[in-house]
């Protein structure tokens, strides 16, 4: 690529490749910023808008994805506490409804979790979903495929030694959540 | 302070990856003799497949959510509207019917668990889709171990594995250091000695990373070398039985077999070059 020669001059053309081939990237990386999956796709065309504007604001520092990944996470804090989203969500539901009524939607998930009980992955994903977002975010950010730790922390902004560390408290609460449910029984 | 306690007030440090040498080999040793400590780490290994399953389920809904919003928006401003007056009326119908008749024993069938999260919507989802992740046999399921990506890919990176305690590495983490590893499976005795060996007289040194990678999750070494998986990647070319040595620069300085003790003294006079002692 010719960001050594021109850091701010990316084109359009390359914009839109770029954001064309981060895309699966850029929505995982809005899932496990999200508190809610189905705002997903919003938050990715939002933060795609956001970079195309603000695209001269772009160094060129770090890889074009690694910025759009930034923007996902930000306009995914920001996300959860706009009203006309919540709204958004529940004409979402409406629509849900009936769609998905009587059709089987297979899950296959590609690695070898597809065999952990679905009263279990509820529960799990409940628990994932109460935790604080500075803990679910690495945490669910280390469960996508490939992500090693640096690149965790240039996503959140935070230094390595910290993201390891929130994993760390990320994964001993839901440790502790599941163990102490266990003990109830 | 006991062994425990001790190996315990260390975990995050174990965790992160920032125990200094010599808690590194304590805890390593203690982990090998004490069942309790042992299952603690595990258990919060155990953590990651539930949460990568998570993931899973949350990009589905994400996917799913994104093509119902491909529709014409006027419809679903049509249905919402629709679903909010029928939610309204049979609210206050409902509220009508309490107050002068006993409630009927079981209309409604509601899940146990009181959802702490308000997030009204989300629990809405989950129920709406009932049987959607289960299994497609009958047969009652065990927890997921560990996905195996083990095996080298097609179209894998050309260097990342997992560590003991679940990060991904690649050849970024190591940049400023020599590495020397070694694809090692139990059955390569000699091999996986001859690699211990130069762990034990190099390992403490700060300039340099020695560890084996083994093919497959289950595979113990028997040594106390630090040993990674492979997840996926090509693993360089290196195939079993077989070490690289990386400069600090990222440049390959040796490859060979690790079986033979001829490999080690090269090694050995080639980590002399690069200062390393």
């Amino acid at each position: 690529m010719n960001r050594a020669q021109a850091p701010a001059g990316v084109t359009e053309a390359e914009f839109e490749s770029a954001a064309r081939e981060s895309r699966s990237f850029l929505m995982q990386i809005a899932v496990a910023s999200a508190r809610n999956p189905i705002d997903a796709e919003d938050i990715v065309q939002e933060a795609l808008m956001r970079g195309f504007r603000g695209i001269k604001h772009f160094r060129g520092d770090c890889p074009l994805r690694v910025w759009l990944s930034r923007i996902v996470v930000r306009v995914a804090i920001n996300h959860h506490r706009s009203l006309s989203r919540r709204l958004k969500r529940w004409v979402f539901f409406g629509d849900f409804e009936i769609d998905h009524e009587g059709e089987s939607v297979e899950f296959d998930p590609p690695d070898g979790s597809k065999n952990v009980p679905r009263e279990a992955l509820m529960d799990m994903d409940k628990h994932v979903g109460m935790l604080p977002d500075e803990f679910r975010m690495p945490l669910l950010m280390l469960a996508v495929e490939g992500m090693t730790i640096p690149e965790i922390a240039e996503i959140l902004d935070i230094p390595p030694g910290t993201v390891k560390s929130r994993i760390f408290y990320g994964r001993k609460r839901l440790k502790d959540t599941l163990e102490s449910k266990r003990r109830r029984r | 302070m006991t062994n425990c306690d001790r190996f315990k007030s260390k975990l995050e440090a174990y965790f992160c990856d920032t125990l200094a040498e010599e808690d590194l080999r304590f805890g390593q040793t203690h982990l090998e003799s004490c069942a309790e400590c042992s299952r603690e780490v595990e258990s919060l290994k155990s953590v990651d497949p539930m949460v990568r399953a998570v993931l899973q389920r949350r990009l589905m809904l994400a996917r799913m959510a994104a093509q119902a919003n491909t529709r014409p928006r006027i419809l679903k401003l049509g249905l919402a509207a629709v679903g909010l007056a029928a939610a309204v009326f049979v609210l206050s119908v409902g509220t009508v019917f309490l107050k002068e008749t006993p409630p009927p024993p079981v209309i409604v069938h509601q899940p146990p668990t009181v959802p702490v999260e308000t997030d009204v919507t989300k629990d809405a989802v989950q129920q709406e889709i009932p049987g959607l992740l289960k299994p497609k046999d009958g047969k009652p399921v065990e927890p997921a171990p560990q996905p195996y990506l083990d095996s080298p890919q097609v179209d894998g990176p050309d260097f990342a594995i997992m560590d003991a305690v679940g990060y991904t590495r690649t050849l970024e983490s190591y940049r400023g250091r020599v590495v020397l590893f070694g694809v090692l499976s139990p059955e390569q005795k000699a091999a996986v000695s001859n690699l211990q060996q130069i762990y034990d007289d190099f390992g403490s040194n700060p300039g340099i990373r020695v560890f084996a990678v083994a093919r497959r999750r289950e595979d113990k070494l028997n040594a106390t070398l630090p040993t990674h998986f492979n997840n996926g990647s090509k693993l360089l070319g290196v195939r079993e039985g077989e070490f690289l040595l990386i400069d600090a620069a990222g440049k390959t300085r040796l490859e060979g077999s690790l079986t033979d003790s001829a490999s080690v003294a090269r090694i050995r006079s080639q980590l002399a070059q690069l200062g390393i002692r």
